[in-house]
């Protein structure tokens, strides 16, 4: 199963759309993607989990090694996400309390623009 | 209830992420014949996959090794064995580091499973799981 990363950059906003399964073999692409975003300058990120089956720590740590990477640059990282299966992960381990969490990118896109 | 299942099932992966989704697919559809519901299912899928990259974690320059797992079916529950093979046989209890994606890894496999065992002196080389069914199941 293979991770599709989709990104839409607006300015210093990107909504990253990932569709498949966050895994060890996965997740370094997405880590990557989201590294090179913060690095050209784009400080608020939406992740949208929408499409994503299947989540596991390395995703967990790509998805914390984003937000300690843009909250010194006053940015921000939120996510999308509505499934109960990855809902329970970040519920598990904690991480709902670290992440705005949406139920829809409209709501993520207004909360970010406000 | 766990039912139709008996007897011991085993697969060997290469130490490499490429081959951890294997695991999930096995463990999923062997949890799901014995009769887990879909949510269980899914967590003894994570639990697995997560026991696996733990270890994976540990010893990333031995893309020559092996990982062991060992699904067995006690009564209304699943048990897993993931070891790396030629491990300490005397499985000593492992040593946690403050690795921060470990310590998630870690609590999220204690969360998911009813008991779990950690083993290796140094780094991480076996973890044992065993998951019950639920009332709901």
């Amino acid at each position: 199963m293979d991770l599709g990363i989709d990104i839409k950059r607006e300015d210093n906003r990107a909504i990253v759309g990932l569709k498949g399964e966050i895994d060890v073999y996965t997740a370094p692409r997405f880590k990557e993607s989201m590294i090179s975003l913060i690095e050209n300058g784009c400080h608020d990120l939406i992740i949208d989990l929408q499409g994503v089956n299947f989540m596991d720590s390395t995703g967990l740590g790509a998805l914390v090694g984003g937000l300690k990477r843009v909250k010194p640059l006053g940015g921000s990282l939120v996510l999308v996400c509505s499934q109960s299966k990855i809902l329970k992960i970040l519920e598990l381990t904690g991480l709902n309390k670290e992440f705005p969490i949406y139920d829809s990118l409209e709501e993520a896109e207004k909360a970010s623009s406000d | 209830m766990v039912a139709g299942m008996t007897g011991l099932v085993e697969l060997e992966i290469p130490l490499k992420a490429d081959y951890v989704v294997v695991t999930r697919l096995v463990s999923g559809e062997l949890a799901r014949r014995a009769g887990f519901s879909p949510e269980s299912v899914e967590d003894i899928k994570l639990a697995v996959s997560e026991s696996c990259v733990a270890i994976l974690h540990k010893h990333p320059d031995e893309t020559d090794r092996m990982i062991d797992i060992a699904f067995d079916f006690p009564d209304d529950a699943i048990s897993v064995e993931v070891s790396l093979r030629g491990s300490d046989q005397a499985r000593p209890a492992f040593d946690r580091s403050d690795d921060e994606e470990e310590a998630l890894r870690l609590s999220l496999i204690e969360s998911l499973a009813d008991d779990v065992g950690f083993f290796g002196a140094s780094r991480l080389e076996a973890v044992s799981l065993n998951m019950r069914s639920r009332e709901s199941d």
